[in-house]
């Protein structure tokens, strides 16, 4: 799944650690969803989501969108 | 634990020096436990019900350093669970494999030396923190 989460994060002016420490989850832990490399559970989407005023969709794209 | 064990208060660095205190106070008291019971029980001493206790006793900080673990699991963050319990499967099956294999050969082959149970334990936990540090510190 791909995601806008480090676009978000610099706009911010934010660095990886500080985002970790808004959604208390480690800065290699940002790294591994900023990357793709994992894929955040529901909650963990929704308090991304909140922390930057978006919804859900508009911060992680499944390929899905587009095709339906 | 839950999938919103990540919203808890502690934080993930909180959660791992917590697990390293914990694993360094049962790390001692096995130290001890073993120096302990190598001063009591002499290799040719008769087995009773107290050099039994006694040969168990390490075992218990064995248990407090696995029970360490587990809530270090429930502590870190989801995706820190994610990588460290995908290292311990790994472990567990590398560990699991090995010593059914060494187990076959040792039961069929008296001239291959017999390696103690014991070992598993810290092979688990070798095989399982080389894989942690492979896991969880990649890029990408």
């Amino acid at each position: 799944m791909e995601n806008r989460l480090k676009e978000l994060r610099a706009e911010r002016g934010w660095s990886q650690a500080a985002l970790g420490e808004h959604l208390n989850i480690s800065r290699q832990s940002v790294n591994a969803i900023e990357t793709g490399r994992y894929d955040p559970s529901l909650p963990l989407a929704f308090r991304i989501a909140r922390l930057f005023d978006k919804p859900i969709e508009a911060i992680f794209d499944d390929g899905q969108a587009a095709a339906e | 634990m839950s999938a919103t064990d990540q919203f808890a208060e502690i934080t993930p660095k909180q959660a791992a020096k917590k697990y390293v205190s914990r694993v360094f106070g049962a790390s001692l008291g096995y130290i001890g436990a073993v120096f302990g019971v190598s001063f009591l029980i002499d290799d040719g001493d008769p087995v009773t019900v107290f050099t039994i206790m006694a040969a168990l006793l390490p075992g218990i900080f064995i248990v407090l350093m696995v029970l360490a673990l587990w809530k270090y699991l429930s502590e870190m963050d989801e995706v820190a669970r994610h990588d460290h319990s995908r290292a311990l499967l790994i472990a567990a099956f590398t560990v699991l494999g090995l010593a059914g294999s060494w187990g076959l050969v040792e039961l069929y082959n008296d001239a291959f030396p017999r390696i103690p149970v014991f070992f598993v334990y810290p092979a688990f936990f070798g095989v399982y923190g080389i894989v942690a540090c492979m896991l969880y510190g990649r890029k990408a």
